[in-house]
């Protein structure tokens, strides 16, 4: 049926998908499609707006009275506000010839009153809406949680014995083929030995190792088919009260799943290695356990945790990397006399995937570093041995600039703060952002408390620092129909709203370097009120999600990462979500120009 | 002028006094949109499953009133036109007698012109029904919407063949795929492509 068709069609538009079955009768009886070519006017400003409006397939543009231009393409709606009253009436210009559901404006308020979640979807304020976005994606990635496969995850190797071999040859047999346990083929039944079983038969028992192993095998094994759920396996092995299941393939046995493999494909094994960082000897051992951090990202997005505790995660592996390069490579008696910070993402703790190492060195006045440069070379060298790209502009422990005595440093904030033109304001921006990683905070701390001071009385200076907002356009000019289908993500989205949030944060001398931390600190200073708090911690974590999304598509298949996003990838959900998130963007972009007055420099 | 003297004289052969208003003025900028669905490709043999028809006034499909039924038919439906139209004969449960469903879709179209797609094949099972029952074949002006392409199209191809097929017509004018096929879902991609090309100067 055809009616069903258009329902379907129907219901695929959010927020319409909230309605009841009944109700999506209703509109389908008061809808007609209606036609308008290129540069026609779908609805004038001058006259009462009396429908909805619903694209089927081409764009529209419309502007409000500053000069805001606005872009609506394929699934959104048209003059929803307006027949709300929320807005003043606009018009409506059709840019790529449009077809388009038109629904009467008393149907559309009936719709209102009769659902609430319909109403929800038009009147609440965007960080409200978000979630709610959000809680629709969530639901198709935590099913894939609860889905999940034994053969997802490693599988160990059995190692299979006669039951007739003597324990001692059993157990050497296992060192060498690294086996947790052993299984043992005995008069037609399979049984398994664990450490367990070898230490309490044989080191604290009266099994000699002579004797054959099928004797201290536990029999009646416990398995589990390759295609089953891994949930299943965690079952199993909580009735059982067992740490192993044997794995099955069409009733043969092909190996064995370990207890722990398992929780730590459920929680996510960020533990797991950072126990293993604190335990490498060297920055070779580190890099085979830094190898694994994207496979933690993935994981970690794909059960739709947010972008900015994968980021504190990531964050946290990655200090603990730097820690441990820090005692490999720094000498012993230089540690109470330096600070190794790290900067700009990483300093902030919002570097996912790892795009640069921003990192100096602090000395302590008068003390001698011998052999500093070497040292310094060693270290950035390791890091980019553990995947960490150099930086380009060369923020690094291996250029003097960032690797100078406290007073040094505490010079060239000076000569920023007297010359503050672009560059000096870029390198200004890096340090603020510093957080120490090793050695003694107190260095840092000190540079920072320095930094504010003298930005803090200098408003011509705080204000070309803020200018950087206006260096980049908020993308929300897309609908694909502009030939533009990649947009940047970080310039357009996360840089303006992470630098306008870091120029307040330097205005206000706020302690804190993660932008979410500045804004909920900027929030109980009463600078910005509790609702744009909200929105703007939950838009940031948005464009995160959206850039996170990107970067782990352009890794799997095998290209460079980078910022940009292709929207033609999107859903509708997710163009609603990010279209919210580029309109808080904007909306801070506008505060931060009048409080820094920045039409007043040039 | 021809034009309205064979109406005059069709108007004269109508038996059903009822059905004049098929003869009145048809109100300005609008016209029906219709498809059939039927037993299979012979005019002789084949029969009307169901009928889809929407109303189109200027720029707009009026899906509000549109029109979807279906219709009991004596002769069994074959295997193949099940598969294209996907009405099974347990589909069929809610059809309507042939008069009744013939009724019904006059008292839709009225007197306005009807476009369609392959409109003759449409228009000739039409018009084996109600010529016995009303003495003559609908009297609707009948607008082709491939012929329309045709025009627009053959401009801008040298050797002068144009592919006609639906599917190649609803990519070229780029209009949405409503999902599957069924008498109401291509009449109203038939009115998108009906009011797309009155829109267009050449393609």
């Amino acid at each position: 049926m055809s009616i069903v068709e258009q329902k379907a069609f129907l219901a695929s538009i959010h927020p319409f998908d909230t309605l009841t079955s009944e109700e999506l009768e209703r509109v389908l009886g008061a809808m007609d499609i209606a036609y308008y070519p290129k540069d026609s006017v779908v609805c004038d400003a001058s006259k009462e707006v009396d429908r909805l409006y619903m694209i089927i397939k081409g764009s529209v543009e419309t502007s409000d009275g500053e000069g805001n231009i606005e872009y609506f393409g394929t699934l959104d709606t048209l003059c929803a506000s307006e027949l709300l009253q929320k807005c003043e009436a606009r018009t409506y210009r059709v840019i790529e010839e449009l077809l388009c559901y038109e629904l009467p404006k008393n149907l559309f308020m009936e719709l209102l009153e009769s659902n609430e979640a319909f109403k929800t979807f038009y009147l609440e304020d965007i960080a409200t809406r978000i979630q709610a976005l959000r809680e629709q994606s969530r639901q198709t990635e935590f099913t894939e949680f609860l889905t999940a496969r034994i053969r997802d995850i490693f599988i160990h190797a059995p190692y299979i014995v006669e039951g007739s071999t003597p324990i001692g040859k059993a157990v050497a047999g296992m060192e060498t083929a690294k086996a947790a346990a052993v299984l043992v083929q005995h008069e037609n039944q399979t049984g398994i030995v664990t450490d367990t079983d070898l230490r309490r038969r044989v080191i604290l028992g009266s099994v000699s190792l002579d004797e054959p192993i099928g004797k201290i095998a536990t029999y009646g094994l416990v398995t589990i088919e390759r295609d089953d759920f891994l949930f299943n396996a965690l079952l199993m092995m909580t009735r059982h009260g067992i740490k192993r299941l044997a794995v099955t393939q069409n009733g043969e046995i092909c190996g064995i799943i370990e207890q722990i493999d398992l929780l730590s494909y459920f929680s996510n094994h960020s533990y797991l290695l950072s126990v293993q960082i604190e335990k490498a000897h060297s920055v070779e051992e580190l890099r085979t356990v830094t190898e694994g951090f994207v496979n933690i990202v993935r994981s970690l997005h794909n059960k739709g945790v947010k972008s900015r505790y994968i980021a504190r995660i990531v964050s946290e592996l990655n200090t603990k990397v730097f820690e441990k390069v820090f005692e490999l490579v720094i000498p012993k008696a230089w540690h109470s006399h330096v600070a190794l910070m790290v900067m700009g993402s990483e300093g902030r703790e919002e570097q996912i995937i790892r795009t640069d190492q921003d990192n100096g060195l602090v000395i302590e006045n008068g003390f001698r570093a011998d052999g500093l440069e070497e040292k310094m070379a060693a270290f950035s060298h390791a890091l980019k041995t553990l995947g960490f790209p150099q930086c380009p502009g060369r923020v690094m422990v291996n250029n003097p600039e960032w690797c100078m005595p406290l007073d040094a440093f505490k010079k060239n904030i000076d000569s920023w703060v007297d010359m503050p033109e672009g560059e000096a304001m870029m390198k200004l921006a890096i340090l603020l952002d510093a957080r120490c990683v090793s050695g003694d905070t107190e260095l840092v701390t000190e540079l920072r408390h320095y930094l504010f001071e003298r930005m803090s009385n200098h408003p011509t200076a705080l204000a070309i620092f803020a200018k950087a907002v206006e260096n980049f356009e908020i993308p929300l000019g897309w609908m694909g129909t502009f030939g533009k289908e990649q947009i940047d993500l970080k310039k357009g989205g996360s840089f303006i709203l992470m630098h306008g949030i870091r120029a307040l944060a330097l205005e206000q001398k706020i302690e804190a370097t993660p932008t979410v931390e500045r804004i909920k600190r900027l929030n109980d200073i009463g600078l910005i009120d509790r609702k744009f708090a909200t929105e703007l911690i939950e838009s940031f974590d948005v464009i995160l999600t959206f850039i996170l999304q990107g970067k782990l598509t352009r890794l799997a298949q095998g290209k460079a990462p980078d910022n940009s996003i292709n929207l033609q990838e999107f859903s509708k959900l997710e163009r609603d979500m990010l279209k919210d998130a580029l309109k808080v963007v904007k909306e801070l972009k506008n505060f931060i120009g009048y409080h820094f007055r920045l039409n007043m420099v040039g | 002028m021809f034009e309205r003297l064979k109406r005059n004289w069709m108007k004269k052969l109508l038996k059903e006094p009822r059905y004049a208003f098929l003869f009145d003025t048809p109100p300005k900028d609008e016209v029906v949109v219709f498809d059939t669905e039927t037993t299979g490709l012979d005019i002789k043999k084949d029969e009307i499953i169901s009928i889809g028809a929407v109303r189109v006034k200027g720029n707009r499909i009026l899906t509000s009133s549109q029109m979807y039924i279906k219709v009991k038919c004596d002769r069994a439906i074959s295997e193949e036109s099940i598969k294209i139209h996907q009405i099974r004969v347990c589909d069929m449960e809610d059809a309507l007698d042939p008069d009744e469903a013939m009724d019904r879709f006059l008292r839709f179209i009225g007197p306005r012109p009807l476009v369609g797609y392959y409109l003759e094949f449409d228009v000739a099972m039409i018009n084996k029904w109600i010529k016995p029952k009303l003495g003559v074949t609908l009297p609707n002006q009948l607008i082709e919407v491939s012929a329309l392409y045709y025009d627009k199209k053959i401009g801008t191809i040298p050797q002068g063949h144009v592919d006609l097929r639906f599917d190649t017509i609803i990519e070229t004018l780029d209009i949405p795929k409503l999902g599957k096929h069924d008498a109401l879902n291509d009449a109203i991609m038939t009115a998108m492509m009906y009011i797309k090309l009155k829109h267009v100067k050449k393609l």
